[in-house]
């Protein structure tokens, strides 16, 4: 006699007729998988998962409720501390929703700053989450490689804004310094070698047999629940949904540059498995470096007359023209979305005429990606688990907020 | 399309229901009466020149007589975006019919929703508290909520805040005391590092 | 310095004579020598696999902790690593989970190392230079290494702990399973060798190569004697499919399931802290060095081969050539399928539990099996066909 559990996993469990229940694990807040403070509470019937509950909140700081009560520039240092591994991003969509809600134009080089600096920060973000989902499978060396990397990546956001994880760089129409020939220079060098080293990563990860057996076929959301669901970001893409907002509602200057959006084909395992999941962000990667290169390419020097120096080192490299208080009209409100390497993160803001927002909300794309994590993992083994939560890739900073 | 040719086409559908479509250069976005609000959610998904698949964030504001519920829409096969909006009908009576029944994404905004504003969504299969624990009391985003003061014996900020100040004061007339006698330190210097004022450089 | 012994205790009561001798002579010295190998073993293990895996990750590994005694000072590649860890682990809490079994929590780590101490007692290290060698070794040392086991899923089971539990079960389910293709593995030496004495499946290995009724001469430096050549190409798969095993039995990746750490946060391991943390350590260092000792006397010839073959006849000091030489060899040998097992850790992923039982199951059992055939088939046709 045997049964099959409900879920897509399909693993066959016997019935038996001896007394069993079901093991209930409580997998975190302190645990090694959880990629931070994540809770989830698992019901197993011996390694397969019946069901599962994410429950977050365990870092919740109520940023919401800060922003209310700060100025729009001080909240800036905040953003840095919703998805803390693209703080980078966090801060370009921010700044983005706060010189919108304003009404600021911004100059063309600041333009290609942000792109930049957005671009390098997802190769950053995807270093890191490439690393920890080769941990969460049992490969350790490659995470230590990717450090390797990402290392070089936080001494060019130190260099340039003194934070190697919370960088308050972007300010609200302008960035914190210009950067030098020497450290493009030197970013340039940096992108030669994730260029080079990709290859080793997709030799040790990607294309590795054991890698594609414990990630292929597992955790597979379909198209449909990916959209029901509202999944961003590159877990929407491995779910074979052509959608990026950088090309489809462009924002900033991205209209300006040529690259391709990675989609998975489902020429490997499944659409929208683990795997697929992983090898997007590889992809990923490969495209920001274009941007970031084509972004050098282009950028304009500084025009005096809109973009003066700052006065002393220690003032930011504002455009000119930007108030020293800022004041957004009554009753104006902005719904601003970027794509961070998580997914989608929008800003809702909303004024009433004060020097602090009325209400600030933060869409987290984590938030919404672990939403959906009972969906699809139940029916799987709990090695499973591990990896599908590592596939989708969550910061906990964001998700609690 | 644009958020006035989605307005107009709801209004079409909808009459009288449908009590607004703002579409400035900020933000677009169409006000529909609570009732119906699942109604509209369902057509703007269903019907195939909107096709609004995606749910992207679900929130309110605390306008304090009423709270307004936001949605923020976007349609990938058409690419365009809406955002509907509904107010409750009162502060105390602060409820709005739920969209899980349209978009599952709806789910835990909604319960966000409901932990940090208050407002209630009726229908939703699991209201519960999603980012605070669950014994914690009030919605700390409406804007009649303080600091609290202590939760479970750890001290709020509001209690750390009085208690600074308390050493503050204590500081203070220590210095004073010892003033009376010898030259305390430089006026200039407070007794908390950020009440420092360094000559030469400008606050 | 036997006899002076014997005469002083030939003073004392016949039953006591007869208890004191065997306990002077047999035990206390083999219990010297096989601490004394296995404790550096476990310790210079563990401090080598650090080291490799910080070369093969790219950072330097522990690197610090040498001797400092008055005017020598040196780091000593950080060798003294291990043994300054033990320190610090020995003023470790020893923490005993409430609510668990708490002698059986005590005991499990003993019997973890116990398991892996007495691998060491039939292992020959060299020409005469073991604790013990049995008729029955191979199969003595086979079933040692299973009491590794009991001690894991005593572990578990007292650990109070959810974790500890799964962490245990897989461990019996992985190990039990991959015993089976590990022993058949292991059976096609003993075929070709007509023993399962240690000493004589070595012996056997410097005869020449018998290639399917083919006997070629050739001498003992060549190398060409050894089990692994025997049945080409079978004893090769043999000797894959027993390192394959000998990984599982050990829990080493990819197939480290009872205590991975990014999944049961540390498996059967989870509750333990300290000393008795640390003897599962030693005992899984200790263990890996026998088990690659093991498949070296089965397959790579034990200490012959081409470094006993050319250096048996020169002496080093007191110490004849064919022991020293002979051990360095089945040192090198070992310590190089040691490496090998540490490399394999730092490069790939885990496997899954499902997959780690389809691969027993369903590839490692029937190649074992044709492997153990072959071998038979091979030890027939070298021994003149069936009947004489």
């Amino acid at each position: 006699m045997s049964a099959t559990h409900p879920g897509s996993g399909g693993y066959i469990v016997p019935t038996r007729d001896v007394a069993s229940e079901e093991l209930v694990l409580n997998m975190g807040p302190q645990h090694p998988a959880t990629h931070g403070v994540l809770r989830v509470a698992v019901k197993t019937d011996g390694e397969v998962v019946l069901d599962c509950e994410p429950m977050v909140g365990n870092i919740h700081r109520c940023k919401e409720k800060i922003a209310e009560n700060v100025t729009y520039v001080q909240f800036m240092p905040y953003t840095d501390r919703l998805d803390y591994l693209a703080a980078m991003n966090n801060e370009e969509c921010y700044a983005r929703a706060a010189e919108k809600l304003l009404g600021l134009k911004l100059p063309e080089r600041i333009e290609y700053l942000r792109v930049i600096f957005a671009e390098a920060g997802r190769i950053s973000s995807h270093l890191m989450s490439i690393g920890t989902y080769g941990l969460d499978v049992g490969a350790i060396t490659p995470f230590l490689y990717c450090f390797r990397e990402r290392e070089e990546a936080n001494h060019l956001f130190e260099k340039i804004s003194g934070g190697r994880m919370l960088y308050h760089y972007m300010r609200i129409g302008g960035v914190a310094r210009d950067p030098d020939d020497a450290w493009i220079q030197r970013l340039l060098q940096f992108l030669d070698q994730v260029e080079e080293k990709m290859d080793e990563y997709n030799t040790l990860m990607t294309w590795n047999k054991l890698f594609q057996e414990r990630t292929m076929n597992i955790g597979v959301l379909s198209r449909e629940k990916a959209l029901a669901f509202g999944i961003t970001g590159p877990a929407l893409r491995a779910s074979g949904i052509d959608w990026d907002c950088r090309r489809d509602d462009p924002y900033g200057i991205y209209d300006r540059f040529k690259w391709e959006v990675p989609v998975a084909d489902g020429k490997h395992g499944t659409l929208g498995d683990c795997w697929n999941r992983h090898y997007i962000r590889a992809l990923e990667m490969k495209q920001s470096i274009s941007i970031v290169r084509q972004a050098i390419d282009k950028m304009p020097k500084a025009n005096p007359d809109e973009l003066p120096p700052p006065e002393s080192p220690h003032k930011p490299f504002l455009a000119k023209g930007v108030p020293r208080s800022l004041q957004a009209p009554k009753g104006a409100e902005v719904y601003v979305r970027s794509e961070n390497p998580r997914g989608e993160l929008a800003f809702y803001m909303v004024s009433d005429g004060g020097k602090s927002p009325y209400r600030v909300k933060v869409r987290g794309p984590s938030f919404c990606n672990i939403a959906l994590l009972p969906e699809v993992t139940r029916g799987y083994l709990l090695s499973d688990l591990v990896a599908i939560i590592g596939s989708i890739d969550i910061v906990l900073g964001e998700v609690d907020r | 399309m644009t958020v006035t040719e989605i307005g107009a086409l709801l209004k079409e559908r909808f009459g009288e229901k449908i009590l607004e479509v703002v579409d400035d250069e900020r933000h677009g976005h169409v006000r529909v009466a609570a009732d119906a609000w699942v109604a509209v959610a369902t057509f703007l998904r269903d019907d195939p020149r909107t096709r609004m698949e995606m749910c992207h964030d679900v929130t309110a504001v605390d306008w304090i007589e009423h709270f307004d519920v936001v949605v923020h829409l976007y349609s990938l096969a058409k690419k365009h975006k809406v955002a509907l909006k509904t107010k409750t009908p009162s502060r105390d009576d602060a409820t709005c019919p739920s969209l899980t029944g349209v978009w599952p994404a709806a789910d835990w905004h909604e319960r966000e929703t409901w932990d940090l504003m208050g407002v209630r969504f009726t229908g939703h299969p699991d209201l519960r508290r999603i980012l605070l624990p669950e014994d914690w009391e009030g919605h700390p985003l409406r804007k009649d909520e303080g600091n609290p003061l202590e939760y479970h014996g750890i001290p709020g900020i509001a209690a750390i805040r009085g208690a600074e100040e308390r050493l503050r004061e204590e500081e203070l007339a220590k210095k004073k005391q010892r003033a009376g006698g010898h030259p305390g330190p430089h006026p200039a210097v407070g007794s908390h590092p950020t009440d420092g004022v360094t000559p030469g450089v400008k606050p | 310095m036997r006899e002076g012994l014997t005469n002083l205790l030939s003073g004392l009561p016949q039953w006591l004579q007869d208890i004191a001798l065997p306990v002077l002579f047999g035990l206390i010295p083999a219990v010297i020598i096989v601490l004394g190998v296995v404790t550096p073993v476990g310790l210079v293990g563990i401090w080598g696999e650090r080291r490799i895996a910080g070369k093969i990750q790219d950072r330097v590994g522990p690197d610090r902790v040498g001797i400092s005694l008055g005017p020598i000072k040196s780091r000593l590649f950080g060798l003294g690593q291990s043994v300054a860890d033990g320190v610090k682990l020995l003023g470790k809490e020893d923490f005993i989970p409430p609510g668990g079994l708490g002698l059986m929590f005590l005991c499990a780590p003993l019997v973890v190392f116990a398991g892996a101490l007495a691998l060491f007692a039939a292992l020959p290290f060299g020409p005469a230079l073991w604790a013990a060698d049995p008729n029955l070794g191979i199969f003595y040392l086979l079933s040692v290494g299973a009491l590794e086991v009991l001690g894991v899923l005593m572990a578990g089971w007292s650990s109070n702990n959810k974790w500890s539990l799964l962490g245990a079960m897989r461990e019996v389910a992985q190990v039990i399973s991959y015993e089976i293709p590990m022993a058949i593995a292991a059976l096609c030496p003993v075929l070709l060798a007509g023993s399962m004495k240690m000493s004589s499946i070595v012996a056997d290995q410097t005869n020449g190569l018998d290639l399917w009724g083919l006997h070629i001469a050739a001498p003992e430096a060549t190398a060409l004697g050894w089990n692994l050549f025997a049945a080409f190409p079978f004893n090769i798969i043999a000797f894959v499919v027993f390192y394959i095993c000998a990984l599982a039995a050990l829990k080493r990746a990819p197939f480290d399931l009872p205590e991975c750490e990014s999944e049961l946060v540390a498996g059967f391991l989870t509750e333990y802290s300290g000393m008795r943390w640390s003897l599962f350590f030693l005992g899984e260092y200790a263990a890996m060095w026998a088990m690659s000792g093991i498949a070296t006397v089965l397959w790579l010839g034990g200490w012959t081969g081409p470094l006993h073959g050319f250096l048996a006849g020169v002496d080093v000091g007191p110490i004849p050539g064919g022991v020293f030489f002979g051990t360095l060899a089945f040192v090198v040998k070992t310590t190089i399928l040691f490496l090998l097992m540490i490399q394999i850790r730092w490069t790939l992923p885990r496997l899954r539990l499902d997959q780690v039982m389809s691969l027993c199951y369903k590839y490692l059992i029937p190649a074992a099996m044709l492997c153990m055939l072959a071998s038979g088939a091979a030890a027939l046709l070298a021994s003149g066909g069936a009947g004489s």
